[in-house]
């Protein structure tokens, strides 16, 4: 049996994903964006996942998701993109494509369930999670000591990245 | 017979003190939040005369205290208008979004210590999360929207550009006050603000309280400032700069709408005070001198240990006040007597002295916690 709210949730979600992808105007579909990332926040807040529910608003909704929109409006897109058309058969053939995708990985992971009798829940169940003293100390335990190299990795990453951007959006100097 | 086991199983949780608690944790949140919006703008108007040397409303009621309610009046009074060119929508979702995301903010940040009532305890506030501070911190990221999208759906030039100042400034100083939180994080070793506010209880060599203010002044100042940047009042109220933009992103707000953006905003001004509180200036913690009070009055009516409970716990919701009321009044005190910046000296201020000075603090907070431990 599913949680009601979170059946309640997920069809916020599924809505608000479908308007995102078909509304005609950027800033429609990136304001659904943000309240899809809030409505899934709180899905995870829901099942118990608190940090990451909370970094799921702190992250998409509060940061990136507002420079998504900062741009839109500061690039004044106010000019419609095309609006999906129902009528022309390459529409339904991808979503047909997609929609099979979907199925086939849902079956995977149902597959994936039963895959030798291997439990579907991890490591990090609610009662381990209490045991460690919370999501936040069980994230952090995790990402300072077994993941520490990755998590430095993707640091180092992100750092390239920006230095990519910076070079790219420098202006020449003459 | 599903649904009688339902209706009653609800039914004794009505009834039980979880409910009760939580009722009344509600009526308090509401009361500290949206009540305090009327005393705000009497204060700010009396007070703004008071620095002025003026007398400020004085007409309505004694001292000018029902002039909060008349202005309330007229606004619901005047005909809700939404100019032809604005996007509906959009334009009506600004101010909803405004007055909801501070009040969540609210839900998270604790005004008290634990009530003990026949064996019963409850923490004074209304959502106990782990993630503590960060829950907070979360809902009032999302206040940027309202303001973007009120300036965009208003179809304004003086609103779109009033609304990508606040958009621009509220993430500018997001990061150094996320850099001050951050050493913070790293002296109190949680992110629980009830465990904050239980370090914070000790005293500092033996005179000052063991205050984050007076632990680590600078994140308390790159902090202090940051949220007078995130709320958008004086000397950084650039979004609404009146010399420049008129009214900034809510020039084509009106009556209800505009009301609801000008609640929206004392709200999170009291929302961004109580976390000031709560970092750096001991929360809940009881002022110095209210421990003997405490004591003395526990004397007097001869209270148990239980009573003696309550009692702190009373008197630390009059300290968190009493310092909420503080940092309030400091807001209007500072609208009052420093000029506006201009936005090219705010986006230096935030990321060429603020940004710089947080990642130094962050640096040498941790090289102290390295040498000298928490044993402060």
């Amino acid at each position: 049996m599913v949680d009601p709210l979170i059946l309640i949730l997920g069809i916020i979600v599924a809505s608000l994903a479908v308007s995102m992808a078909l509304s005609s105007s950027p800033i429609t579909s990136a304001l659904s964006l943000v309240g899809l990332m809030v409505a899934l926040g709180a899905i995870y807040g829901v099942i118990g996942a608190h940090f990451v529910a909370a970094l799921q608003v702190l992250v998409y909704a509060g940061a990136i998701m507002v420079l998504f929109i900062f741009s839109i409006m500061l690039l004044n897109m106010n000019e419609s993109v095309p609006e999906v058309d129902f009528r022309n058969a390459k529409t339904w053939l991808t979503g047909a494509l997609a929609g099979g995708a979907f199925y086939a990985l849902f079956q995977g992971f149902k597959h994936f369930e039963s895959f030798e009798g291997r439990p579907s829940v991890g490591e990090f169940t609610l009662e381990r999670i209490k045991e460690l003293g919370g999501n936040l100390e069980a994230v952090s335990g995790l990402l300072f000591s077994k993941y520490f190299f990755q998590f430095e990795v993707v640091s180092l990453l992100i750092l390239v990245a920006i230095m990519a951007a910076l070079t790219l959006a420098k202006r020449k100097v003459d | 017979m599903e649904s009688i086991d339902l209706f009653s199983s609800l039914w004794a949780y009505l009834q039980s003190y979880d409910f009760i608690a939580l009722l009344l944790k509600l009526i308090f949140i509401l009361i500290i939040g949206p009540g305090l919006v009327p005393i705000m703008v009497w204060l700010e108007r009396r007070g703004s005369a008071m620095i002025q040397g003026r007398m400020g409303p004085n007409r309505v009621g004694p001292l000018g205290l029902l002039q909060a309610l008349a202005d309330v009046l007229k606004f619901f009074a005047k005909e809700p208008f939404v100019p032809g060119t604005a996007n509906k929508f959009y334009y009506n979702l600004a101010p909803i979004i405004a007055a909801v995301a501070p009040l969540a903010a609210f839900a998270a940040i604790p005004f008290g210590g634990t009530v003990l009532f026949d064996g019963y305890e409850t923490n004074l506030q209304l959502s106990n999360l782990n993630i503590g501070i960060l829950a907070a911190l979360a809902f009032a990221g999302l206040e940027v929207y309202p303001i973007m999208l009120a300036g965009w759906a208003s179809n304004n030039k003086y609103a779109v550009l009033g609304a990508l100042r606040g958009a621009s400034q509220m993430i500018s100083y997001e990061i150094a006050m996320g850099l001050a939180l951050i050493a913070m994080f790293l002296i109190y070793g949680t992110v629980d603000m009830n465990q904050m506010v239980a370090w914070q209880g000790e005293s500092l060599f033996g005179i000052l309280p063991r205050w984050g203010l007076f632990v680590n002044p600078l994140a308390a100042m790159i902090f202090l400032i940051g949220i007078f940047a995130e709320t958008n009042r004086m000397p950084f109220d650039l979004p609404e700069g009146d010399a420049e933009l008129v009214a900034g992103y809510h020039v084509e707000y009106g009556s209800t709408k505009f009301a609801m953006f000008f609640f929206a905003e004392y709200v999170a001004m009291s929302m961004a005070a109580a976390l000031f509180v709560t970092l750096f200036l001991g929360g809940y913690g009881l002022l110095p001198g209210m421990e003997a009070l405490a004591q003395y009055l526990a004397q007097v009516f001869q209270l148990e240990a239980l009573g003696l409970h309550n009692l702190k716990t009373f008197l630390g919701v009059g300290s968190f006040l009493m310092k909420l009321c503080f940092m309030l009044f400091f807001y209007i005190w500072v609208r009052w007597t420093v000029p506006r910046f201009r936005f090219d000296q705010l986006m230096n201020l935030g990321w060429r002295i603020l940004l710089p000075i947080g990642l130094v603090n962050l640096v040498f907070t941790a090289i102290a916690i390295y040498f000298i431990g928490s044993s402060l």
